[in-house]
């Protein structure tokens, strides 16, 4: 039979319009699933090392995804430890990593070393017993790098429903035994966050305190003198500021600034005027929702994490520089699809 | 000719959509009475009272709902009115008798609510939605978490562990730390449910509630028709609601032009409500006339 033949043939004809209509059936099935919009849903979270950046930035940063750091250097990330790593700070002279290893009811600081060899642990916050575990967060070493400052919860006695955050501060080389309380935490606030220790023996950090009027709980930063001193607040009262970032030179502040209530922050720099307890005018940098901001070495840009599409996505490592003159700042994002830690800032260093 | 390819083609819309079909039949669409006199018309303002419970492990048949929001939509202008219900709230129950308004749906499931949400602070409710525990938790998962900025650390030494455990009654720690992050369902459940610590107890995780109601609104210009059946079959249970399918999908590209600045949020702090005791527990004395005053700004009075 010639091909002609075959086509003419009627229970030929029947059978290959039913073979396509069922192959068309996958089609439309096919094309339906593939309008879903589940990767932009879910993200297309990567591990760091099988992307890059999309520009180089100078000497050495150390970020945190989903439990394992990462080093970024000459635009390549290479992992150095993994499971349960966070906020990781560097010690004034670049030889060790002081970070946080979470896990569970409790978290402990380690110090290790840049290429993420464990040294030691300086904390140990384990118990059986579930509510006499404790944390520690957001640890940073003094500018001479004798003292690591941190949070830690402080039990206010034993079966209570009330826990929050003092920063304490305890000899790197020694044991968590001669850790001093430094600052009283405003009760079932969260307490008193992310320590700067400063050149002068003083302290800035995030004070947290409730808002009579709105019943908003709002953070200011704020500075001590000394250990156990009362301190004072540098933010202006009408904003809520946290995550303060010490400028190399020790001149300025980056922290996290909104309106109390608000629904979008920014990421604001100002100077520090210690001798008149206050901050200086503030210039905003970045909007949305900006966190963790790290100065760069030289002092001139600021690092930050912020979600990738604007006001949802994974955190994504985001560069601005401090503009001179009437110039408007131009956030540029470094990284895209890797979901960073954005609960303690990188680490940047030469 | 054309008459297999339209059946082989409906054939595959039906079996993409099954799940949704399955689900819709046994969670959505479930009326029950109320003061609404009549369906909600495209594009007219409508009022949803939202549920959530404690369904864990530990209770049998209707939960408490520890969260209950009012929440008015108005379409036309894009703006949205958040009202939180303190779960403590010590008012008249619609199967009789005085009690916390989150037994209301312990005594008589989503009409019990409804109605004594109606009657006492005088609102017409045209729809509800109820989500457990889990449910939260899958949804967050589904739309690939939600970004926040908890204001605060949330910190709980006594965090009920009674999902997926052998001991319901056990507990765990929380932190969640603040500052603008990526949350996951778990995560996010921790955030919304915690409340041993906050010194404005539930006031604050009303507060938190809202919050990450506004976190899952910036996902819905993600979510699209073909994305429903993942969605819905994700639920398995854990999400009811009086809406049909349809209705859902007409509310997803309204809440995609809601912006952030076009939502009222409103707790019930200061003196719409004062501390008390009845029937050995401590509730809150409602202030009605402050309380209909504040509500009665947003949400009608019936017709």
């Amino acid at each position: 039979m010639t091909v002609s033949g075959v086509l003419r043939n009627r229970a030929f004809r029947v059978l290959a319009v039913l073979v396509l209509s069922i192959l068309f059936g996958f089609v439309v099935y096919g094309w339906l699933g593939s309008q879903r919009n589940s990767a932009e849903l879910n993200g297309k979270v990567v591990d760091p090392t099988q992307g890059g950046t999309q520009f180089n930035l100078p000497g050495t940063i150390v970020v945190a995804q989903a439990g394992n750091l990462y080093s970024l250097t000459n635009g390549q990330f290479t992992r150095i430890a993994s499971g349960g790593w966070t906020q990781p700070t560097v010690t004034p002279d670049h030889q060790h990593l002081i970070v946080v290893h979470r896990q569970g009811n409790f978290s402990d600081l380690y110090e290790m070393s840049p290429a993420g060899t464990i040294q030691r642990q300086l904390t140990s916050d384990a118990s059986g017993q579930v509510d006499l575990n404790h944390w520690s967060f957001y640890p940073r070493v003094s500018p001479n790098g004798q003292r690591v400052f941190y949070s830690y919860d402080e039990k206010y006695c034993d079966g209570c429903y009330l826990v929050d955050l003092s920063v304490f501060a305890q000899p790197l080389a020694g044991g968590q035994g001669s850790a001093e309380q430094w600052s009283n935490p405003n009760e079932g606030t969260g307490g008193d966050l992310q320590p700067i220790p400063l050149g002068t023996g003083g302290l800035l950090y995030a004070k947290y305190e409730v808002d009579n009027g709105t019943d908003q709980i709002y953070s200011q930063i704020w500075y001590q003198r000394g250990q156990g001193t009362p301190g004072t607040s540098l933010s202006p009262a009408s904003q809520t500021c946290q995550q303060p970032a010490l400028s190399p030179d020790g001149t300025e502040v980056a922290m996290i600034c909104a309106p109390i209530g608000g629904t979008t922050s920014e990421l604001v720099v100002a100077p520090l005027e210690l001798g008149q307890f206050t901050l200086g005018p503030e210039t905003v940098l970045a909007t949305g929702m900006p966190s963790a901001p790290t100065w760069a070495p030289e002092g001139r840009g600021l690092i930050y994490l912020a979600p990738q599409k604007g006001d949802t996505g994974p955190f994504e490592l985001d560069y601005v520089q401090i503009p001179t003159g009437k110039a408007r700042p131009d956030p540029r994002e470094v990284t895209t699809n890797d979901d960073f830690d954005s609960t303690g800032p990188p680490v940047w260093y030469r | 000719m054309i008459l297999p390819f339209v059946i082989t083609g409906t054939v595959a819309l039906l079996a993409y959509f099954l799940p949704i079909a399955v689900v819709a039949l046994k969670q959505t669409g479930q009326q029950v009475a109320s003061n609404a006199t009549q369906p909600i018309t495209a594009g007219s303002p409508f009022t949803i009272l939202l549920l959530g419970s404690d369904n864990d492990a530990k209770f049998q048949g209707n939960p408490l709902t520890q969260t209950m929001m009012l929440v008015r939509v108005n379409p036309q202008t894009k703006q949205v009115t958040m009202f939180s219900i303190p779960r403590d709230l010590y008012v008249h129950l619609s199967t009789g008798g005085y009690g916390k308004i989150d037994e209301a749906y312990e005594l008589g499931g989503p009409t019990a609510a409804v109605q004594t949400v109606e009657n006492d602070f005088d609102v017409q409710i045209d729809d509800w939605a109820w989500i457990g525990l889990t449910g939260l938790v899958k949804l967050v998962d589904t739309v690939g978490g939600i970004d926040i900025s908890p204001t605060n650390a949330v910190l709980d030494d006594q965090y009920p562990n009674d999902i997926d455990t052998a001991n319901p009654y056990s507990t765990s720690r929380v932190a969640v730390l603040p500052g603008g992050q990526h949350l996951g369902g778990t995560q996010v459940l921790e955030y919304v449910r915690s409340r041993h610590d906050d010194i404005r107890e539930d006031f604050g995780r009303s507060f938190r509630q809202q919050q990450v109601l506004i976190a899952l609104r910036a996902k819905a210009r993600y979510v699209n028709v073909a994305d429903l059946p993942t969605l819905v079959s994700s639920f398995q249970g854990e999400f009811k609601t009086s809406m049909g399918v349809e209705q859902m999908r007409e509310l997803l590209p309204v809440a995609e032009k809601i912006q952030p600045g076009a939502i009222n949020q409103v707790v019930l702090v200061g003196n719409y409500t004062s501390d008390g005791y009845a029937g050995g527990e401590e509730v809150l004395f409602p202030n009605w006339g402050l309380i209909q005053q504040k509500v009665h700004q947003s949400f009608p009075a019936p017709q």
